[in-house]
């Protein structure tokens, strides 16, 4: 299992890498949208990518929507990890195409419930 | 116009609380207001704009960001870089900041953070119309939430 | 410096932990030692008492001191999430609640306990199945009641005003979307789930207030809690309000409680499942 975790900031990403990392998942990081989709054009496709939403060069929304506009990444799982907390921007990114929302700050334990529900069983204890 | 910030300081010093309970598992305690602002601080701020204009500013001491690095990044403190400090802090006033604006009843935008070194540059924080101060692991912390005036005035006039 | 206090901390918080461990049976891993200070600490500005150090000391000095008991009961507090444990909410979904609100099409009413509901997250994660069922349930009598020992939890489950770190836990970005609006640096509830709900205090080994006929019985984590005779006669009450065809549905490690008398075991989904048998 591949997750991608894509977040400007390296403290993030770190933190992420490693929540995931336990779970189970190999992991890439990309530090804004572009890269991440530079990454899977490379072949480094995910099962499920972990999006912030406030990025330089291409933001977690921009991000989203380019990957539901690609049949080929259809079964890629979304979840925003975002401080962008509002109900309207919540609602926007799943009517983009994101599965799940976790909002910043969270804990590990909200990483790994969340992955559950999105049927990731194996991974979440 | 701005919008008037509904966020009380009880919130604030809630939001704060969340973050670090979270995201490093520590957790802070109130402290007294600075008397002056010391010459090793580190301040990360980021910049909310639309329906409110003003700034969300975290401030602490050079070890006081230096632990805050090397926890997130999960290192020793001599493994961490100068700008790995500056990410980690400039990631909490991003969380802080967000967690600040979700609680406008408008839209806004929040920038990317900046980060600086020595006493903050942003014309009077210490007159920030919300000020949280508190400590973790000893080490200091000031949260402002703090209105662009001129912006404003600028609007109504 | 702050290194050696830490440490120090640290010891102190294994020996509240073993202390707690010894006393309710909860075991408190390490990595949930942080749990300590968020939990403590209004405790021990109650008390009066200094830091960590201090309490292990006094506590350890007399382990029946109503600080003794705060400590406990801080510790201890029913940890909850929506859907929590997710599992039980399937077999609710799939199967117990469209079978229940099939076989009760001529009276149209419904009613679920959350016993120990604490801050609420359990009821309000089956109303928002209810008001995602199929059906239309607009015109049915619904109860939603929701039981706990702590005034406290129950004051925030009545509330239905959750943080962003509580909405994160368990709650689909769907219904966090569709049930709950913002409200300052929370999140509240929709007012037509919230009104389906209704909160008690209610103590398991005091007489009961008087409860409605039940027709699904939530009684998660809390009987690993109580000496085996005290948890049968729990059962037992619990028994007599459900209706002759309700369910029980107990925490996904209590299966091995042994007995749970007048009920047949069924499996659901990756569920187990209590229906109370005739007699």
């Amino acid at each position: 299992m591949l997750a991608m975790v894509i977040d400007d900031s390296r403290a993030m990403r770190s933190i992420l890498r490693r929540i995931v990392g336990e779970l189970g998942f190999e992991v890439v990081e990309a530090a804004d949208g572009q890269q991440a989709l530079d990454l899977m054009d490379d072949g480094q496709v995910p099962q499920i990518a972990l999006i912030d939403w406030n990025m330089p060069v291409l933001d977690g929304l921009g991000f989203v929507t380019s990957v539901r506009s690609r049949q080929e990444w259809r079964d890629i799982t979304l979840m925003m990890v975002t401080t962008e907390s509002e109900h309207g921007q919540i609602v926007r990114a799943l009517a983009a195409g994101a599965h799940e929302y976790v909002i910043k700050p969270f804990t590990a334990d909200a990483i790994a419930e969340k992955l559950q529900l999105l049927g990731f069983a194996g991974v979440a204890s | 116009m701005n919008e008037t910030i509904m966020l009380e300081h009880r919130d604030l010093e809630d939001i704060v609380s969340q973050v670090w309970t979270s995201l490093m598992a520590q957790e802070t305690a109130n402290a007294a207001p600075w008397e002056s602002v010391a010459s090793d601080v580190v301040a990360a701020g980021v910049a909310i704009s639309g329906c409110w204009n003003g700034w969300v500013v975290v401030e602490t001491s050079q070890q006081g960001a230096l632990d805050l690095a090397s926890t997130l990044f999960d290192l020793p403190r001599d493994e961490i870089a100068p700008s790995d400090l500056a990410d980690a802090l400039g990631e909490v006033a991003n969380i802080v900041g967000g967690s600040v604006k979700s609680t406008l009843t408008g839209t806004a935008e929040l920038s990317l953070p900046s980060v600086e070194h020595g006493p903050s540059t942003i014309a009077g924080l210490s007159e920030a119309s919300l000020q949280v101060h508190a400590a973790w692991q000893s080490h200091p912390l000031r949260i402002s939430v703090l209105d662009d005036n001129s912006k404003s005035t600028k609007e109504q006039s | 410096m702050s290194a050696a206090i830490d440490v120090r901390a640290d010891v102190h918080r294994e020996m509240i932990g073993r202390f707690v461990e010894s006393r309710s049976a909860i075991v408190l891993p390490a990595e949930k030692h942080y749990l300590f200070d968020a939990r403590l600490q209004p405790v021990m500005r109650e008390y009066g008492v200094s830091d960590l150090v201090e309490l292990a000391n006094q506590i350890s000095r007399d382990g029946s001191s109503p600080l003794a008991q705060a400590v406990i009961e801080a510790m201890t507090t029913n940890e909850t999430s929506f859907f929590r444990d997710i599992h039980p909410f399937d077999a609710l979904n799939e199967t117990l609640l469209p079978e229940l609100i099939r076989s009760r099409q001529q009276s149209k009413r419904l009613a679920i306990w959350s016993a120990a509901c604490s801050t609420g997250q359990e009821l309000y994660s089956i109303a928002m199945l209810l008001d995602s069922a199929v059906t239309n349930l607009s015109d049915w009598d619904i109860t939603l009641h929701g039981t706990d020992l702590s005034t406290e939890v129950l004051a925030r489950a009545r509330s239905a005003r959750y943080s962003a770190l509580e909405v994160n836990r368990g709650l689909r970005a769907q219904y966090l979307a569709k049930y709950f609006t913002r409200d300052g640096t929370h999140y509240l509830l929709a007012e037509h789930l919230r009104a389906w709900a209704t909160f008690d205090r209610l103590n398991f080994i005091e007489p009961w207030p008087g409860l409605p006929r039940f027709d699904i019985v939530l009684c998660r984590n809390v009987l690993i809690y109580f000496e085996l005779e005290v948890r049968q006669q729990i059962i037992r009450r619990i028994r007599d309000v459900l209706a002759p065809d309700g369910y029980l549905i107990l925490g996904s490690a209590e299966t091995s409680v042994g007995d749970v008398q007048g009920f047949t075991r069924l499996s659901v989904g990756r569920s187990t499942i209590y229906r109370k048998e005739a007699h």
